[in-house]
């Protein structure tokens, strides 16, 4: 009964206030899950969601863990990015409250989870397609981004633009930090001769 | 030590004056009464505990606490005592033999979930039978238990935690690694690797879960304490999107809080793990069901915690911290069974740090809630009852709505049976039109070839004289040579006529029918063949008691041939001799059977009729 529960490697959370369109990036994800027609548990919900990818030839499983954005479970979070290789942080770009929160998350990652790499993830491009002004401004949050060295992605939910890109990103940058690359490797070599991936301790 | 302690933990200004009423201050020392009171109170306790030794001391002491919880402490005091019962007992043991294997076998013993992994197990230990490779896991085993044994008392439970994850690695890697395994698959390694958790943990739980040097029980009833506390909140409180009218939700909520409540009942960690994994899919599910669409986890994080308010699981910081403590954490934490733990340890934290302002209320409601001085309308134990009823009601409900379904089918059918009912007589009035039509022609002519007949049944009525139907017998054969014979048998009938008709008449209108049934009927029903066989048996004697002379001239060549016709059918009785005379007789009398045609002519009047034949028979007899 726990066998169904599979092995994962790299460990995402999505973190950002509520209404950001957290969900619907995890839903894009498991759209694209669906797409590539592989094998997995049923959706019943979108909270978290597991893949295989496979970079360079290596294939290892990514775990979306999504986040209660609500603001009274802001204290608890911190359980939930323990252990996290990567982590996007969204905020609605046409919503400075977000904003000021995403910036929270990603002072909060910073001092507790140092191994943790931060996309940061401007949602609802859409929207600015459509004439309205962002909030902050573009500008002011790509200086932001480059200032703390994370990414920046904007990413429109309701189109998909970017979004696949936002998950190859990570995948690639997890894979090419050497440490991930070993755990990853060591997990591939046990597994050699069977095509059933798990077993290894990628926990660093 | 907890009679003083829980007392503490609920003092407000009732509990300063003297319990007894007396207007003086009492005091918690003196069990919340005055000095002079608490005097006479022990006086009178002492009396009470000679005479029936009810209760400890600390008993008296609860007497203002609430009735509910006053049973609630002393149930939790119980099962504390048989706890520490069980562990000082355990502990003696211990220190007594100081004897691993003797503790081991004592954890072996009386552990029928060990049997229960063993048996859930078999097929993978059978695989893995007489090989290196389990040998090995036995050792492995082993070493580890003995470890353990060995530093439990001496170590902190997190420093045992960090041996069995060591433990949990150092296997998996010697699983890749040792030549012993290099015949396993890797999926068998996985489960080996399960294997040895849910073993070992299974083995070790007595020591490992809520140990005694950890304060997890204290926070166990801390928490259980405090999601009591809190039972007056609702889903609505968590902004949670359950839909509690509707009863499909409402079995998955009982169902998910059963999965929790299990936790505490399995043993291995990844059993429990496992239990909340399943706890949170039936949320999920339900959330499905209540919000339309896949759930968030900004929905599923306020249902988890109603759901866990609702369970009040026994034991939970004990179970939360055993599972994080020895569950393999590189295995199962990452994964979708570490997300819903996760999710479960924050509900958790949630509600330990639950404020007025969490729930969004103002924070006089939330005190007056937490005091019980406000008891709000909704709460679950109320829902349960009303619930229970708006249950029955559904189920009435859609219990009526089948049979309503029901009823309306076999309206429908009963219509459709009318009309079919209606439109066969219908039919049947067409039918027989129309069969009219076709037929009246036909029943005319029919009319008149029976009065052409009638001359031939005249004569053939007036013909069955006793003799005629021994003859008849032979005649099954010859039927053909009917025609041929028709002249010599004309003759001859006219020869029986004379005599024959006084015999015939008298019998065949009345057809001695008891007298028949009773011998010959009943043989007659049996089969043709019978009937003739018996007939014929009978017919010697009665042609022997008849006396009718005439006929014996013929009678006694138509017994042969008679017999001849019942060689057909093996009659044992008849020699064989007789046989081959019948032959000759049968041969020559060819031209002499012209009788026969009258009473084939008979037999072929009836021959559809049963009756017919005992007709014949009954001829036969005569």
């Amino acid at each position: 009964m726990y066998n169904d529960m599979p092995k994962v490697d790299l460990k995402v959370v999505l973190l950002g206030s509520s209404n950001v369109g957290k969900t619907s990036l995890l839903e894009r994800f498991i759209d694209d899950r669906f797409n590539e027609n592989l094998p997995n548990q049923s959706t019943i919900g979108a909270a978290f969601a597991s893949k295989e990818v496979c970079v360079n030839n290596i294939k290892f499983t990514l775990g979306i863990w999504d986040t209660a954005g609500s603001e009274r479970y802001q204290s608890m979070t911190k359980l939930y990015y323990r252990g996290a290789k990567a982590a996007i942080v969204c905020y609605d770009v046409t919503n400075l409250e977000s904003w000021e929160r995403a910036k929270y998350w990603v002072r909060e990652l910073r001092s507790v989870e140092e191994t943790c790499v931060v996309y940061l993830c401007g949602t609802k491009k859409d929207i600015l397609d459509e004439g309205k002004t962002a909030t902050p401004d573009l500008d002011i949050v790509e200086r932001y981004a480059a200032g703390i060295q994370c990414k920046f992605y904007l990413v429109s939910n309701k189109t998909g633009e970017k979004t696949s890109e936002l998950f190859d990103e990570i995948s690639k940058d997890y894979i090419s930090d050497p440490d991930n690359l070993h755990s990853v490797m060591e997990a591939i070599t046990l597994t050699a001769n069977s095509k059933t991936d798990s077993r290894c301790c990628p926990i660093g | 030590m907890y009679s003083i302690k829980t007392p503490t933990l609920r003092i407000d200004e009732a509990d300063l004056k003297c319990k007894n009423g007396c207007g003086y201050f009492g005091n918690e020392e003196w069990q919340g009464y005055c000095s002079k009171c608490h005097r006479e109170h022990l006086q009178k306790q002492r009396a009470q505990r000679e005479h029936a030794r009810i209760h400890e001391s600390d008993s008296s002491s609860k007497t203002t606490v609430h009735g509910f919880y006053k049973f609630e402490e002393k149930k939790r005091q119980q099962e504390k005592k048989t706890k520490l019962l069980k562990l000082s007992v355990f502990r003696k043991t211990a220190t007594k033999t100081q004897g691993f294997s003797e503790i081991w076998q004592e954890l072996v013993k009386d552990n029928p979930e060990l049997d229960k992994v063993k048996s859930e197990t078999r097929d993978l230990l059978v695989q893995i039978a007489k090989t290196p490779a389990e040998k090995d896991v036995r050792k492995c085993i082993h070493s580890f238990v003995n470890n353990i044994l060995q530093m439990k008392d001496i170590k902190s439970v997190e420093e045992l935690s960090e041996l069995t994850q060591n433990f949990y690695q150092v296997f998996a890697k010697r699983m890749e690694n040792s030549p012993n395994y290099a015949d396993v698959s890797p999926e068998t390694k996985d489960r080996l690797l399960d294997y040895i958790e849910r073993y070992t943990m299974t083995l070790l739980y007595r020591i490992l879960f809520c140990p005694p040097s950890t304060t997890d029980e204290d926070k166990d009833l801390a928490i259980q304490n405090r999601i009591r506390q809190l039972n007056w909140v609702s889903g609505k409180n968590l902004e949670c999107r359950i839909h509690e009218t509707s009863s499909d939700v409402r079995e998955l909520v009982y169902t998910s809080i059963t999965d929790l409540l299990n936790m505490d009942s399995v043993k291995a960690p990844q059993e429990k793990l496992a239990c909340v994994v399943h706890c949170c899919r039936n949320i999920f599910v339900l959330l499905q069901q209540s919000v339309g669409g896949p759930a968030s986890a900004d929905e599923f994080l306020p249902a988890l915690i109603f759901i866990v308010l609702k369970a009040n699981p026994a034991r939970l910081k004990s179970n939360i911290n055993f599972i994080t403590r020895f569950c393999n954490a590189s295995r199962l934490m990452t994964g979708e069974g570490g997300y819903y733990f996760t999710n479960l340890c924050c509900a958790v934290s949630f509600i330990e740090n639950l404020t007025a302002e969490s729930l969004n209320m103002p924070q006089k409601d939330f005190d007056a809630y937490m005091s019980g001085a406000r008891v709000p309308a909704s709460t679950w134990e109320s829902a349960l009852t009303m619930c229970e009823s708006i249950h029955l009601m559904c189920e009435h409900i859609t219990l009526l709505d089948e049979l309503k379904a029901k009823n309306l089918e076999i309206i429908a059918e009963s219509d459709e049976l009318k009309k079919k009912m209606q439109q066969f007589p219908e039919k049947v009035e067409a039918e027989v039109d129309a069969a009219i039509t076709r037929t009246p022609l036909i029943i005319t002519p029919s009319q008149r070839i029976p009065t052409n007949l009638d001359c031939v049944d005249a004569e053939s009525y007036q013909l069955p004289p006793p003799i005629i139907p021994q003859v008849q017998n032979i005649d099954i054969y010859p039927q053909t040579l009917n025609d041929e014979t028709n002249e010599t048998l004309t003759s001859h009938v006219g020869d029986y006529n004379g005599p024959s008709i006084e015999d015939c008449i008298t019998p065949s209108p009345t057809f001695d029918f008891p007298a028949f049934d009773s011998d010959g009927g009943l043989h007659g029903s049996k089969g043709d063949d019978d009937t003739s066989l018996i007939s014929l048996d009978t017919q010697c004697d009665l042609t022997a008691e008849e006396s009718y002379l005439q006929d014996r001239d013929a009678s006694d060549s138509l017994l042969d041939e008679s017999q001849a016709s019942g060689t057909n059918l093996p009659s044992p009785l008849k020699p064989v001799c007789s046989l081959r005379e019948d032959y000759h007789g049968f041969s020559i009398q060819g031209s002499n059977i012209p009788t026969i045609p009258c009473n084939t002519g008979d037999l072929s009047h009836n021959t559809s009729d049963l009756e017919a034949d005992n007709y014949s028979g009954y001829f036969h007899n005569i």
